[in-house]
This record gives structure tokens, C-alpha cells and sequence, in this order.
């Protein structure tokens, strides 16, 4: 057991007497001044961390931290509020982050705290030289006096996989979130929960991308360098690992448009691409071969484009669970034509998060969503914030789960 | 006698320009055969562009990579003919390969082994002793690397001795016992690398226990990613062995499930050789360009034998460096190389990974 960050600098050794301090202090008020002031100087420190900047999902993450942002966040907060409810902190949230989804950890731990809650957070032992980097420096501005409500509600932790320890965690929490998949929500979810407790698990997802072809063959060459530039971002941050990162994209049009646009598309995105691979590990392009050989030999596929590096594309008429599953992100894309936009909805399934677009109006979108099969999609967002966090994730409103809503109905 | 008989007689034999000619031939008709007689092959090839068959050279037959077999089950004969499925070693949380056997495959892989090893240690049967427990036996219908690898070594020897019990113990009176019942005559010595090093080697050099195995040959493999961590490599791992254990004779082998038949054993000079069956290729390990003698690279490695499931030209994920053709000292034809390692593993990123919760 590492104890990471906690109220207390010496002594880390004795983790349950840290977790029960923890536990037992009175909650904060929602957006306390103190919490602004702490975000905006992890925001700054981050910013200003020349190594940081080689990490671009990081850097959006400071700018998620930004005040201005921060206070758009406050305001979406206070209009959950209603004459008749209070919202009130739920407790001590226990918090299980994804293992290299690095940043996931802190936007869901900076939602809980800035609505009130205590938090306990198990980080995995795989840490990123990069995230090292980040607990030192939110370690140097919780040791700050100011600061010391925060630090003092706050344990960021690492232990191996160890039911007991998360059975003694679970016990003391009010919320319990698991992020990473099925795997690791299947395994904890075994483990129980105080009888008020709540959960909220976030399962295996799957994304997808729509381009209408004659958008992108009609784009001016500013939005069709803006679409590339989005597209690649929100594919590769986080290797296309990500959930939310697109991994089929569907083209939308006339059979002839589609060819040309995918040429004019592809085209360009490999040469966008080049640099990217210059840093790739040569076991993930031989990852990438064989993930691509396996579609290959699937009854669906009709054709894999394919060279050493992405894009690896494969056509196909289908995409079934196998294809979602056996999906190894660094640069695959399923391919799928089809006439409309309506078409689409026969292709997608509950698994289905982010449809991440190009080309489409946004009252055509709504008009679609209401076609979806059950459950299918969660957010509709443009090409290029397909990895923006945001509050409501999954279907979830995270200030709902992470709140108490009192009524006084007098 | 068929074709292949004769050539199991010697195995090291054909030169360069007759053993091209030999492998392109067969590994075109091993190609088409597997072609006509795989769905998912057939399927592979059409959809990625590929021909089933005719190609001019052998860099350009089209392989597949190693970890494909973990992901899908080739099978190129009707599956009621399957009599053994070899599995990867590997632990309980990750994928293994599943390599299909009939009768005809598993008969050319005992052949092929008994060839190369022989090339090495003669036809005679030496009191033997496997450097491992026999539990890992247990499981007969399916094989894992380290099972199969003990059966199929375990012909060369008579009176075998298993060295550990089942917590990995040295059983020291059974070993008294058998070295005074074959005193002054050769012994056998077989075992995977790191269980030689781990629960003999090291155990004998914690308890500053001298062995004399000074008339014996040790044959071993299995991979040496977890000696190298500790930073032991084949010069260190020979010279350990000799000064604990007394062993003067040492061959080491590079093989995997995945391709049987494809045993490169460690000659007297040092390097492992390909036998004419089989062959060796060093690609670039990001744009897969064949590389030239003494660039160090990706190991393609090629062999005729695979009936039963398409296995005849595999992409590895070894390192290793081909240092020439027909032209080592031992005696013995073909390309001679060295391994280097696995390539480095790609840490998973993702918030859907199986990892996470370590």
C-alpha cells in the first residue's frame, strides 16, 4: 500500500487510522472559495511545466482546470438546484481510476471535491512518468496551509490488487465509482458496499464517427485542415484506447461521393500522421498487424487497406460485438458506407458511446437520436471533443450521483 | 522411403541456392494447400490482397504474426483428424495459441526433431535428467510449450529423472542415486532456461554445493526475457553453469509452439542454424524491409513441415541478427543467427483494459 497523498506528510505507513481520519471529517460546502483557488493553481503549475507540454491530453486538462471554466461548471451545478432541494455532498466517495487513462482520475476526483465530498482515490500502480509529475505537484500545493481543508478530505492511494483492502475501502464509502472497464467492474463489484452506499460503474464503451462525404469534399481547405487536425487528436491522445476515441467511422452519402471523399480523407490524414509514428513502439504496429489480419478473416470484412503504420482500414458491411471487441486501438478504423444518416441506427448497440460528427445539422441529429435502438449512444458531440470530459459522462450526471438532494417541501 | 524421409537423414545439408528453390516450392504448395483447405485463411488472404500460391521469391510469401494464433483457431484439416493441440505457455490471464495437430504434422515434427537433435548429440539414448518436475505432465490432451518440449526431448534420453518434485525442489538422493547407477556414462541433461537457472543453478550456488556433471550435454530453451532481466545472458548462463554445475557442453535452442519443426539449435561455434526445412528472414521491425546479414532486426522464421494449420511463414516478435549462409565453422548448412530478445512490450493505455485493476 503507497499512500500517495494525504492529510498527513509522516506517518503513511499506518493507512487505516489515515482512512479513518479521512472519513470522519465534516464535509465542505459545494464551491468552496478554496477549492477555485486550488484548481486554479494546479491549472497554472501544469501549464507552466515545460515537460507537460509534450502531453497534449494534459495540457486540455489544465485548461479544463481554468477558472473561467471551472466557474461554467459552478453555474451548470447551481441550476440543478430547484425552490423546493438542497443539494448536499453524499459523503466519502471511494474512486477505482482506469489504469492509463491517466487524466480520468482527476476530473472525476475535482467533480466530487468541488460539490463537497471527501474523496479516497486508487490510482493503479502503472503510473505514467507524466502523472508522477502531476501528484508531485498537487502534493507541493495541498502542503500549503490554505490548502489544508482539502488536503485533509483528500487520499490518493496505490496497492496491488487486494480484495481486503478494497473491502475495508468499500466499507467506509457513501459513492463507490469504477472506472475501467468491465474486467475491473466485474471483480469489484463482488465486493460489498455499505447498505446506503451507492455505485456507479463505467463499463467497456466502444466510439464511433459519422462524416458526411460531401461535407468533406466541399470543406475549404481551413475546415477540412481543422477536421484533420480534430479527427487525429481525438483518435490518437490516448493511442484510440480512449472510450470516446472513434474506432468505425461511417461514411455518409452517395456511393461516389464516399469513394472521393475517402480518398481526399485518407490521403491527407497519412500524411498528418507521419510524425505521430516516429515515437510508436514497433509492438504496437505488430499489434496492429495482427489485430488487422484477425478482421481480415472475418466473414464481414470485404477488404483491409492496409500498410505498416495507420491508418489500417477495413471494410466492411457490419459491425458486429466480435469487431468491437477484438478492437486494438493505434490506428484501426472500421469502415461503413451508407446512404442516410437513419441508416445508421441499424449499426449501433448499447455498447455505442460517443458519435463524434462532420457535416450534419444539429436539428438532423436530434431527429436521429430518436430513431436510436435501445440504449445506443450516450453524447453526440463534434469531431475533435470526442475526448472532452464533461459532467454528464455515459449517461450519467455526475453532480447527481456525486450529490444528496434534499426536498423541504414546507 | 518418401521424400521427406530422406531428407530427415541430414538435415543440414542443402546449400543456399538448392534450399531456396526446395523451400519456395514447397511453401507454395503449403500455401495453396492451406488456401483450398482453411476458410479463414482463404478469407485472410483474399481480403488483404494476397495470392494463394505462386509467389517468386520468399520474402515475398505472405506470413502471419505469431500473436494471430492467440486470436482466432486455423485449422487446415477436417477437425475429427486433429489428434493434439499444442498450447503457448503463458499465465491465466493472457490469450494462448492454439496450434492443431494431425497425425501426419505431429508425426513430421517428431521426425524433425529427432534430425536436429541428432545432428547435435548422436542417435545414442544417455541416461537422461529433465531439469523440471514431472508435474508439469499432467494434463496429456493439451500440451503447453513446456510439456510438449519435455515429451518430445524426453525420446532422446532412456531412464529419465525428473530433478524437481512438484514445489521445485532439487530431489538430492534420487540424483545420488542416479549419478552413482550411471557412473562413466554420458548423461542427458534437458531443461528450460530460466527453471535451470532459478531452481538449480541458484539453489546449488545458495547452498555452495558443487555438482559434477562434467561427461554430460545440456540442452535447453525457452526464452531468456526473464535471464536478461537479471541481466544474465549466454555467455554468463554457460560460464554459471560450468563452474556450479561442472556442464562443459551446452545448446541452447530458439523454437516456438507456433511453428513446429522450427528448432534452431546452438552450435559448437556458437550460433543457431537453421536446418533445410526451415529458414530464417530479419525484417526491420517497423516498416518490415528485409534487412541484410549483420543488421540486427525482427526474425521471420519459415518452415515446410505445418500440414494441419497454416503456420508455414511466421512473423515473430524476437529480435536477432542472421551473420551468414553455409558458412559456419561447425560444418553444418544454412543461415546461422543469434538472438537478441523480445521486442519491448507496448504498455496498454485505455480506460478498457484488463490491466487495470493491479
Amino acid at each position: 500500500m503507497d499512500i500517495l497523498i494525504s492529510m498527513e506528510q509522516e506517518n503513511r505507513s499506518d493507512w487505516k487510522n489515515q482512512i479513518e481520519q479521512v472519513s470522519s471529517q465534516t464535509l465542505l460546502e459545494p464551491f468552496h472559495e478554496s477549492m477555485l483557488d486550488f484548481l486554479h493553481e494546479l491549472s497554472r503549475r501544469i501549464l507552466l511545466n515545460k515537460t507537460m507540454r509534450n502531453f497534449p491530453e494534459l495540457m486540455a486538462m489544465a485548461h479544463w482546470l481554468r477558472p473561467a471554466h471551472i466557474r461554467q461548471i459552478r453555474d451548470h451545478y447551481f441550476r440543478m438546484a430547484s425552490p423546493d432541494t438542497v443539494n448536499l455532498p453524499r459523503g466519502v466517495v471511494l474512486h477505482f481510476a482506469p489504469s492509463n487513462v491517466d487524466t480520468i482520475f482527476i476530473y472525476s476526483w475535482v467533480l466530487s471535491m468541488l460539490v463537497g465530498n471527501i474523496n479516497i482515490i486508487r490510482l493503479s500502480r502503472k503510473r505514467s512518468q507524466q502523472i508522477e509529475v502531476i501528484l508531485q505537484i498537487i502534493g507541493e500545493i495541498l502542503s500549503k496551509e490554505e490548502y489544508s481543508q482539502i488536503r485533509s478530505r483528500t487520499v490518493l492511494l496505490s496497492y496491488d490488487h487486494d480484495d481486503e483492502i478494497t473491502r475495508e475501502l468499500s466499507a467506509k464509502c457513501q459513492l463507490r465509482v469504477i472506472w475501467g472497464g468491465d474486467e475491473t467492474v466485474r471483480k469489484i463489484r463482488s465486493i460489498p458496499l455499505p447498505p446506503s452506499a451507492i455505485e456507479m460503474v463505467f463499463a467497456d464503451r466502444f466510439s464511433v464517427a459519422a462524416l458526411k462525404a460531401d461535407a468533406v469534399l466541399t470543406a475549404s481547405e481551413q475546415v477540412f485542415s481543422e477536421l484533420l487536425r480534430n479527427f487525429f487528436n481525438d483518435v490518437f491522445w490516448f493511442d484510440q484506447l480512449a472510450c470516446s476515441s472513434p474506432k468505425t467511422v461511417f461514411w455518409i452519402g452517395e456511393d461516389n461521393e464516399i469513394t472521393a471523399a475517402k480518398t481526399k480523407f485518407w490521403n491527407a490524414f497519412s500524411e498528418h500522421v507521419n510524425h505521430y509514428y516516429q515515437k510508436e513502439l514497433p509492438a504496437i504496429g505488430i499489434r496492429r498487424m495482427a489485430v488487422a489480419y484477425r478482421y481480415a478473416s472475418m466473414p464481414e470484412t470485404r477488404k483491409v487497406l492496409m500498410k505498416t503504420v495507420s491508418p489500417v482500414r477495413i471494410q466492411s458491411n457490419e459491425l458486429n460485438m466480435q469487431m468491437r471487441e477484438i478492437h486494438c486501438g493505434s490506428g484501426v478504423f472500421i469502415e461503413i458506407e451508407v446512404p442516410t444518416l437513419s441508416h445508421l441506427a441499424n449499426h449501433l448497440t448499447i455498447k455505442d458511446q460517443t458519435l463524434s460528427v462532420f457535416g450534419f445539422q444539429k436539428d438532423e441529429l436530434v431527429h436521429f437520436v430518436k430513431t436510436l435502438p435501445n440504449r445506443a449512444i450516450d453524447r453526440i458531440v463534434p469531431i475533435g471533443q470526442s475526448l472532452n470530459f464533461s459532467v454528464v459522462w455515459d449517461g450519467y450526471n455526475l453532480f447527481q450521483y456525486f450529490s444528496r438532494e434534499v426536498s423541504v417541501n414546507v | 522411403m518418401n521424400c521427406m524421409d530422406r531428407f530427415f537423414e541430414n538435415v543440414f545439408h542443402l546449400e543456399k541456392a538448392k534450399k531456396q528453390e526446395y523451400l519456395l516450392d514447397e511453401l507454395n504448395k503449403a500455401i495453396l494447400w492451406h488456401y483450398n483447405h482453411c476458410q479463414e485463411y482463404k478469407k485472410m488472404l483474399d481480403t488483404l490482397g494476397k495470392k494463394g500460391g505462386h509467389y517468386h521469391s520468399l520474402e515475398d510469401l505472405p506470413m502471419l504474426p505469431v500473436q494471430l494464433f492467440k486470436m482466432i483457431d486455423l485449422v487446415s484439416v477436417p477437425r475429427e483428424n486433429v489428434i493434439k493441440i499444442l498450447t503457448s505457455s503463458g499465465t491465466t490471464s493472457q490469450q494462448v495459441s492454439r496450434i492443431f495437430l494431425d497425425r501426419v504434422t505431429s508425426s513430421l515434427q517428431t521426425k524433425a526433431l529427432i534430425s536436429i537433435v541428432g545432428s547435435y548429440i548422436g542417435s545414442h539414448r544417455h541416461p537422461m535428467i529433465i531439469l523440471d518436475t514431472k508435474s508439469v505432465l499432467t494434463n496429456r490432451s493439451s500440451f503447453n510449450a513446456r510439456g510438449a518440449g519435455i515429451l518430445g526431448f524426453s525420446n532422446f534420453g532412456r531412464d529419465h529423472l525428473y530433478l524437481l518434485d512438484e514445489q521445485y525442489n532439487i530431489q538430492w538422493s534420487q540424483l545420488e542415486a542416479f549419478l552413482e547407477k550411471h557412473k562413466g556414462e554420458k548423461i542427458l541433461l534437458f531443461g528450460f532456461t530460466f527453471m535451470i537457472w532459478r531452481y538449480v543453478y541458484q539453489v546449488c550456488k545458495k547452498m555452495d554445493k558443487k555438482l559434477d556433471l562434467t561427461n554430460s550435454v545440456l540442452i535447453h530453451g525457452g526464452g531468456w526475457k526473464k535471464l536478461l532481466d537479471q541481466q544474465v545472458d549466454n555467455v554468463t548462463f554457460n560460464r554459471s553453469l560450468r563452474e556450479q554445475l561442472g556442464i562443459q557442453s551446452v545448446h541452447n535452442y530458439y523454437g516456438m509452439v507456433e511453428q513446429i519443426g522450427s528448432i534452431f539449435m546452438e552450435c559448437e561455434e556458437g550460433f543457431f542454424h537453421a536446418p533445410s526445412f526451415s529458414d530464417v528472414i530479419i525484417r526491420d521491425p517497423k516498416t518490415l524491409q528485409v534487412l541484410p546479414f549483420g543488421e540486427e532486426g525482427l526474425i521471420q522464421v519459415l518452415s515446410v513441415l505445418p500440414k494441419s494449420y497454416p503456420g508455414n511463414i511466421l512473423l515473430t516478435e524476437d529480435l536477432g541478427t542472421v551473420y551468414g549462409e553455409d558458412n559456419c565453422k561447425c560444418g553444418r548448412k544454412g543461415k546461422i543467427f543469434l538472438i537478441k530478445g523480445r521486442l519491448p512490450a507496448a504498455e496498454l493505455r485505455g480506460c478498457s483494459d484488463v490491466y487495470s485493476y493491479q
